[in-house]
C-alpha cells in the first residue's frame, strides 16, 4: 500500500504544472516556424501580385462595433458605414469630409457649409442638403445615447436657432450666440450623416444604418459579431477587402488567445491588446504591432478637497516622485508618452508642458506636508480601466513610492472597484487617489477645461477634485465670449500652463493606441477615429 | 491491508498535507525569504533562479514569499465565513427541528427561498453592490450558505428527537437545553464537521472566483486567488512561473480539504448522501 | 391519489418560494448605497439637482411611496412581463433577457448534459474496473476537477485546445456545437467530479446486492450486469443531484460566459453589476431563481416517475 491516491494526485498536479511551464517553450518553437513561413510568403507575394481579397477578414474587439438600432450612431465611425460633414486632419484640425468647405460671418453666429456633390448613399439615394436637414430633424428628437459619443443637439450645436438650405448643396446654420470653434465641435461624431429613410419615428434606426461610407452593414448580431461589406459605389477611393467581420470578445486574454489561435486576424478598438501581450508578439514576424496617436490621457486624480492633497506641495511632490518613464517602460512596454499638462498631445490646441521627475525633491515636499504623522491614503482603481491597462501594477508602484518616503508614515490602501461605486466615493470625497483615463470628447477642448478645472465644473465636482482657482474661472469666462480662434488658443495655452503648475489632477501619460494584427493581413494601423478606418486593410497573401 | 488502515492512512495524508499548508501560512513571517510586498523595479519578471527561487512578479516582488503568505487571507476568510454560516445554520436548524410546527414551517419556507436564489450570482451581486471588503464577502458567503447547515441540522434533529432515549430523558425531567447540548449536538457533530470541511474548500474556490472579477481579496495583500487571476494573467505566456506556484497551492489546498472531508466521511461512518453539497 | 396530492402540495409550496425570491430580488436594489434619484437625474443631464428636481424625480420613479407599496407595484409590473428599463443604456430589460435567456439555457443544458454524460460514464468505468489503473486515474482526475477554480480551467482549456491544438474555437457562438464544448466542460468540471464519484460508489454498492449475485450466477456477462442492472438502480440518486447542479451551473455561467464571449444572461448581469444597473440585477435574480425552482419541480416529478417507492411514501423533502 504505497501508492496512495494523494500521491497520484500530487503527481498529476506536477504533470499539469510542467505542462503549463512547457507552454512557453512550445510556443517559441511554433513562432519560429511561423516566422520562416512569413518570410516565405513575403517572397511569394512579390511574384504573385493577385491576392484574393474576397476572403473574410476577422477582427475582435471588447465591445460591439455596431451597437445597433438604439445607438446614436449605429456603428463606430472607424467601420466606414457613415461619414461626417467634417473630419479632422493629422494635426487634429477640422478637415473636409462630406462638407467640402465652410465659412462663418464675423460674429460667428451664421455658419455656411458647402456639401460635396456627386455623392450617393450606399443604397443609391443621392446625398444633398435635404438629407442633411433631415439629419438635423432627427437630432432634435434626441439626445441619443451611444457607446461611442452620444448625440445631444444642445451640446453639439448650442443655441441653434435655425438650419436651412440655400440651394441643394449649401446649408446654413444660425446660432443665438457666437461659436468661433463650431467646426471643431462638429468633427467626426458631431456631424454624422445618415440616409433619412433609415431613421425610425423616434429618431432611432429602423434597421441597418445607411450612410455614404466605403462599407455597408451586412449582418449584425448584437453581443456576438457584425459583418460589413465593401460599398462598390463609394464616392471616394473604394476599400480593398470585400468583407470584414468584427467579433465581440470582452475578455482580454480570450481576445489575445483568439489572435494567437488564428481565429481572428486583428484586434481593434480601445485597449485592444494589453501592453504586456503586445510586447510578447512585438518583433515576431507572424504579427504586426502598430502604434498610433490616441486622445486618451491617463490621470492620477487626487482629492484636493481634503488633507493631504489640498496642499499644492503634496500634489507637486507626488508628481515629482513618480517616474513616468519607468511606469511606461515597465508596465506599458514603452508605448505611452509621459504627460506634463492637462491636454492630450493629440489635441490641436496641445502645448507641450515640461515633465519633471525629481524623487528627492518630491519626497521633500511631501515630507513638508505630512511630517511624521500617520497618514492613510485610499487609492481607488476602477475595474474597467484596471482590466484594460496595467493599473494594478502602476498603483502598487505608486503605493511603494509613497510608503517608502523616509521620515514619513504613509500607508496606501489600494481598492479595486466598479466605476459606479468608485464615482460615488469620489464625489463624496471618500478617497485620496484614483487612476482614470479621460478621452477627448471633441476637438474643441473648452468643455474639458471647464468640467475639470472650472470651480463649478461637473467633473471637478464628481471626481471630488476640489479644485478652485479664480484665474482659471476668469479665463474660462473669457474663452466663452471670445470670437477670435487665435485668442482662444492663447487662453487654452494659459490653462495648460496653469494645469501643469497647479495640478488639479496629475497627468501621468498620454496614451498611444496599440493595435495588433496577424501578418496575414496588412494595412491595419492604430489610428484615432479617422476617415481611413479599414479601407486599407487587406490580405497580404 | 484492512480497509480501516487504508482509511487511516488517507486521513493522515490529507490531514498532513493540510497541516503543512496551515503551518506554512501561519509561520509565513519566519519562512518567507523576503518581504512579500517589497517591490524592485529593476528586477521585474525574473525567472526562477538562485536569488528568487520562484522568480519575481511584474513589480519585482519575490514570488516564493508571496506564495508562502498567500494562503493567509483566503483561508482566514474561508474559516471565518464558514464558521459564521455554520453557527447561523446550527441555530436556525436547531430551532426548526426542535420546535417543529409553525416555527419549522416558516423556517423551511425561508430556506426554500434562499435555496432558490442562485448562490454565485447573489454573492457577486452583494459584494459588487456593498463594495469588496472582507465584511461584505463574509456576509455574502454566510447568506448564501447557511441553508446547507440548517437543513442538515434540522434533518438530524428531527431524527434524533424521535429516538426513544430522548423521550426517556425528557420524561426524566431534562430541560430543552440539556437535551440539545447533551444529546442532539453530539449526534450531529460528525456531519457538521464534514460539511464544514467541504464548505471551506468551496469558499476558497469561490473567493478565487471573486478575485477573477476584481472583487476578492484586494492587493497588495498576497493571495493565491488574486495571484492566479489578477494582473498575473497578462503575463502567463511570457512568465508562467507567476501562475503555477500559487495555482498548485490553491489546488493542493482544496484537494487536501476535499480528501480530508472524504476521509472523515469514511472514518466517521457517515452515509454518503447524508451530507449533500449544496 | 397520493401522487396527485403530492404534486398539488408541491405546486402550492412553490408560490411562497417564488414570492420570496421576488422579494429578495426587489430588496437587492434597495440595499445599495447611493440615491437612485440622483443617479436618474444625472442620466438626463441634471448634475446639480435642486430639492424640487429630486422630489419630482422621486415621485416619477415611485420612490415616494412606502416600501411595501413599491414592492407591490414592482411585482405587478413584473408579472406582466415588464422588468423596467436599464439604468445604464435605457434599453428594455425584458427584451434583452428574452434574447439572452435561450443562449444561457443552451449553455447550461449543454453543461448539464456534459456533467451527466462524463460523470455517469466515468463513474461506471471506474466501478467496472474497480481497483485497476484506469479506476485510479479517473478517480484522481475527478478529485482534481473538484479542486480547480473554474476560470482557471477555462483559461487552461482555451490555451490548450484552441490556441495550441486549434481543435476548438476560443470563444463566441458562431461555430455551432463546437463553440459549446469548452465552455460546457469548464462549467461542468466540478459536477463531473462529483457525479462520477457518486456513480462509482453507487454502482459498487449495487454490485454487492443480492440480485446482482443472482444475475452473475445466471451467467450474464459482466457488461450486462453493470450497465443493465447496477447502473439503472443507481441512477435515482443522481437525478436528485441534477437540480442542485443546475443552480450551480447557472451561477457559474456568469464568469464562463464572460471568458468565452457568450452573450447570455450571465455576462449581461456581470456588466450590470459593474455599472450598478439594479433593475437588470433584479431581473436576473428573479429569472434565474424562478428557472431554478421550476427545474427542481420538474426533477421532483421525474423522480416520482422514476422511483415507485416514493409514490407510496409521498414525502415532501
Amino acid at each position: 500500500m504505497t501508492r496512495k491516491p494523494i500521491f497520484r494526485l500530487l503527481a498529476l498536479v506536477c504533470v499539469l504544472a510542467v505542462f503549463f511551464g512547457g507552454c512557453g517553450a512550445a510556443q517559441t518553437a511554433e513562432t519560429t516556424a511561423a516566422a520562416t513561413q512569413a518570410t516565405e510568403t513575403q517572397a511569394a507575394e512579390t511574384q504573385t501580385p493577385e491576392i484574393d481579397q474576397t476572403r473574410e477578414i476577422v477582427f475582435a474587439a471588447s465591445r460591439d462595433q455596431c451597437p445597433g438600432e438604439e445607438d446614436a450612431h449605429y456603428a463606430s465611425m472607424t467601420l466606414g458605414i457613415w461619414e461626417p460633414l467634417i473630419t479632422k486632419d493629422e494635426s487634429g484640425k477640422p478637415a473636409p469630409a462630406l462638407a467640402t468647405d465652410w465659412s462663418h460671418n464675423d460674429e460667428c453666429t451664421v455658419w455656411t457649409f458647402h456639401l460635396r456633390q456627386g455623392v450617393n448613399f450606399s443604397n443609391g439615394v443621392p446625398f444633398n442638403a435635404d438629407a442633411v436637414l433631415a439629419n438635423f430633424d432627427r437630432m432634435k428628437k434626441g439626445p441619443f445615447d451611444s457607446s461611442f459619443y452620444g448625440i445631444n443637439i444642445d451640446t453639439d450645436y448650442p443655441g441653434l436657432v435655425s438650419y436651412e438650405k440655400t440651394d441643394d448643396y449649401t446649408i446654413v446654420l444660425t446660432f443665438s450666440d457666437p461659436l468661433p470653434l463650431q467646426d471643431y465641435t462638429m468633427v467626426n461624431y458631431g456631424s454624422c450623416i445618415f440616409e433619412p429613410s433609415c431613421f425610425a419615428e423616434d429618431g432611432n434606426f429602423n434597421g441597418f444604418a445607411i450612410g455614404t461610407g466605403p462599407y455597408v452593414v451586412k449582418e449584425n448580431v448584437l453581443g456576438q459579431y457584425c459583418v460589413i461589406e465593401r460599398n462598390d459605389n463609394y464616392w471616394g477611393e473604394p476599400a480593398i477587402a470585400q468583407t470584414i467581420r468584427f467579433k465581440v470578445i470582452p475578455d482580454a486574454d480570450t481576445r489575445y488567445a483568439a489572435l494567437r489561435a488564428g481565429e481572428v486576424h486583428g484586434l481593434c478598438d480601445l485597449g485592444a491588446i494589453s501592453p504586456s501581450q503586445a510586447a510578447e508578439i512585438d518583433g515576431d514576424p507572424a504579427y504586426t504591432v502598430t502604434l498610433g496617436t490616441s486622445g486618451i490621457t491617463h490621470f492620477l486624480n487626487v482629492n484636493g478637497g481634503g488633507f493631504p492633497f489640498n496642499d499644492l506641495r503634496m500634489r507637486q511632490g507626488l508628481s515629482l516622485l513618480i517616474d513616468r518613464q519607468t511606469i511606461i517602460d515597465s508596465f506599458f512596454n514603452g508605448y505611452n508618452l509621459p504627460a506634463g499638462g492637462f491636454l492630450s498631445y493629440s489635441s490641436p490646441f496641445y502645448e507641450e508642458q515640461p515633465v519633471q521627475h525629481d524623487a528627492e525633491k518630491g519626497a521633500e515636499l511631501i515630507r513638508e506636508v505630512v511630517g511624521d504623522q500617520a497618514v492613510e491614503l485610499r487609492f481607488l482603481l476602477p475595474n474597467g480601466d484596471a482590466n484594460r491597462y496595467p493599473y494594478q501594477e502602476e498603483a502598487e508602484y505608486i503605493q511603494a513610492l509613497l510608503e517608502n518616503i523616509d521620515g514619513t508614515n504613509i500607508k496606501v490602501n489600494i481598492e479595486l472597484m466598479d466605476w459606479g461605486p468608485c464615482k460615488e466615493e469620489m464625489a463624496a470625497g471618500n478617497y485620496n487617489m484614483c487612476l482614470k483615463i479621460q478621452g477627448l470628447p471633441s476637438a474643441n477642448p473648452f468643455s474639458l477645461f471647464n468640467s475639470f478645472m472650472g470651480s463649478s465644473g461637473s467633473t471637478n465636482k464628481n471626481y471630488g477634485l476640489g479644485y478652485s482657482n479664480p484665474e482659471v474661472d476668469a479665463l474660462l469666462a473669457e474663452a466663452k465670449d471670445t470670437l477670435d480662434a487665435n485668442h482662444l488658443a492663447e487662453i487654452y495655452n494659459q490653462l495648460q500652463e496653469i494645469s501643469a503648475a497647479d495640478l488639479p489632477n496629475i497627468p501621468v501619460m498620454y496614451s498611444q493606441e496599440v493595435a495588433a494584427c496577424s501578418s496575414d493581413i496588412t494595412g491595419y494601423e492604430a489610428t484615432v477615429y479617422g476617415l481611413t478606418g479599414y479601407t486599407q486593410v487587406r490580405w497580404a497573401k | 491491508m484492512t480497509i480501516r488502515k487504508k482509511q487511516n492512512l488517507r486521513l493522515a495524508l490529507s490531514g498532513g498535507l493540510l497541516l503543512l499548508i496551515l503551518f506554512m501560512t501561519v509561520f509565513a513571517p519566519w519562512l518567507a525569504p523576503c518581504d512579500p510586498t517589497e517591490i524592485d523595479m529593476t528586477n521585474r519578471l525574473a525567472a526562477p533562479g538562485p536569488g528568487h527561487l520562484l522568480g519575481t512578479d511584474a513589480l519585482g516582488r519575490d514570488v516564493l514569499s508571496r506564495v508562502i503568505y498567500g494562503g493567509r487571507a483566503s483561508l482566514l476568510l474561508a474559516v471565518i465565513a464558514t464558521s459564521c454560516s455554520m453557527a447561523l445554520g446550527l441555530m436556525i436548524g436547531l430551532a426548526a427541528g426542535y420546535c417543529g410546527g409553525i416555527v419549522d414551517g416558516i423556517i423551511t419556507a425561508i430556506s426554500n427561498i434562499f435555496q432558490g436564489l442562485p448562490g454565485t450570482i447573489m454573492m457577486i451581486a452583494l459584494v459588487g453592490i456593498l463594495g469588496s471588503n472582507t465584511g461584505s464577502i463574509v456576509l455574502a458567503l454566510v447568506l448564501t450558505s447557511w441553508v446547507g447547515f440548517s437543513r442538515l441540522v434540522r434533518g438530524e434533529v428531527m431524527q434524533v428527537k424521535q429516538e426513544l432515549y430522548i423521550e426517556g430523558t425528557r420524561c426524566l425531567g431534562a430541560g430543552h437545553w440539556r437535551i440539545i447540548l447533551r444529546h442532539i449536538l453530539p449526534n450531529i457533530r460528525s456531519n457538521c464537521i464534514i460539511l464544514f470541511t467541504t464548505r471551506v474548500g468551496r469558499v476558497v474556490l469561490s473567493v478565487a472566483g471573486l478575485s477573477y472579477l476584481g472583487l476578492g481579496i484586494q492587493p497588495p495583500t498576497p493571495d493565491w486567488g488574486e495571484m492566479i487571476s489578477g494582473s498575473a494573467r497578462r503575463y502567463f505566456r511570457s512568465a508562467p512561473h507567476l501562475l503555477w506556484a500559487p495555482g498548485i497551492c490553491i489546488i493542493l489546498l482544496t484537494l487536501s480539504i476535499n480528501q480530508l472531508g472524504d476521509a472523515l466521511r469514511d472514518r466517521l461512518d457517515v452515509k454518503q448522501d447524508a451530507v449533500k453539497e449544496l | 391519489m397520493p401522487v396527485v396530492k403530492y404534486i398539488v402540495k408541491r405546486l402550492l409550496v412553490m408560490i411562497p418560494v417564488l414570492l420570496g425570491i421576488s422579494l429578495a430580488a426587489f430588496l437587492l436594489g434597495h440595499i445599495a448605497p447611493g440615491d437612485p434619484v440622483d443617479d436618474a437625474l444625472a442620466r438626463i443631464g441634471v448634475e446639480f439637482p435642486t430639492e424640487e428636481d429630486r422630489a419630482e424625480m422621486r415621485a416619477k420613479l415611485g420612490l415616494d411611496q412606502s416600501l411595501p407599496n413599491q414592492y407591490l407595484s414592482w411585482l405587478s409590473r413584473v408579472v406582466r412581463g415588464d422588468l423596467g428599463n436599464s439604468y445604464y443604456n435605457n434599453k428594455d430589460i425584458a427584451k434583452e433577457f428574452r434574447a439572452r435567456f435561450p443562449i444561457t439555457l443552451k449553455l447550461s443544458l449543454s453543461a448539464l448534459f456534459t456533467a451527466v454524460l462524463l460523470g455517469v460514464g466515468g463513474g461506471v468505468l471506474m466501478a467496472a474496473f474497480r481497483g485497476s489503473w484506469l479506476d485510479k486515474l479517473l478517480r484522481s482526475i475527478s478529485t482534481l476537477l473538484l479542486s480547480i477554480p473554474g476560470f482557471w480551467l477555462a483559461l487552461f482549456l482555451i490555451t490548450v485546445f484552441a490556441e495550441q491544438l486549434h481543435w476548438l474555437p476560443t470563444s463566441g457562438l458562431d461555430r455551432g456545437a463546437a463553440s459549446l464544448v469548452l465552455p460546457s466542460l469548464a462549467l461542468a468540471a466540478a459536477n463531473v467530479g462529483m457525479t462520477s464519484r457518486l456513480v462509482r460508489g453507487n454502482v459498487i454498492a449495487q454490485l454487492g446486492e443480492q440480485y446482482i449475485l443472482v444475475a452473475n450466477a445466471k451467467g450474464l456477462p459482466q457488461r450486462v450486469v453493470v450497465l443493465g442492472h447496477a447502473l439503472r438502480n443507481s441512477l435515482v440518486p443522481i437525478i436528485t443531484m441534477i437540480g442542485n447542479y443546475f443552480g450551480g451551473i447557472l451561477g457559474g455561467s456568469t464568469i464562463i460566459e464572460t471568458i468565452f464571449a457568450i452573450p447570455g444572461m450571465g455576462s449581461y448581469v456581470l456588466s450590470a453589476i459593474q455599472n450598478r444597473d439594479y433593475p437588470v440585477i433584479q431581473g436576473y435574480v428573479l429569472i434565474t431563481g424562478a428557472t431554478f425552482v421550476l427545474i427542481n419541480l420538474a426533477i421532483d416529478l421525474l423522480y416520482i416517475a422514476a422511483d415507485p417507492k416514493i409514490r407510496v411514501g409521498g414525502g415532501a423533502q
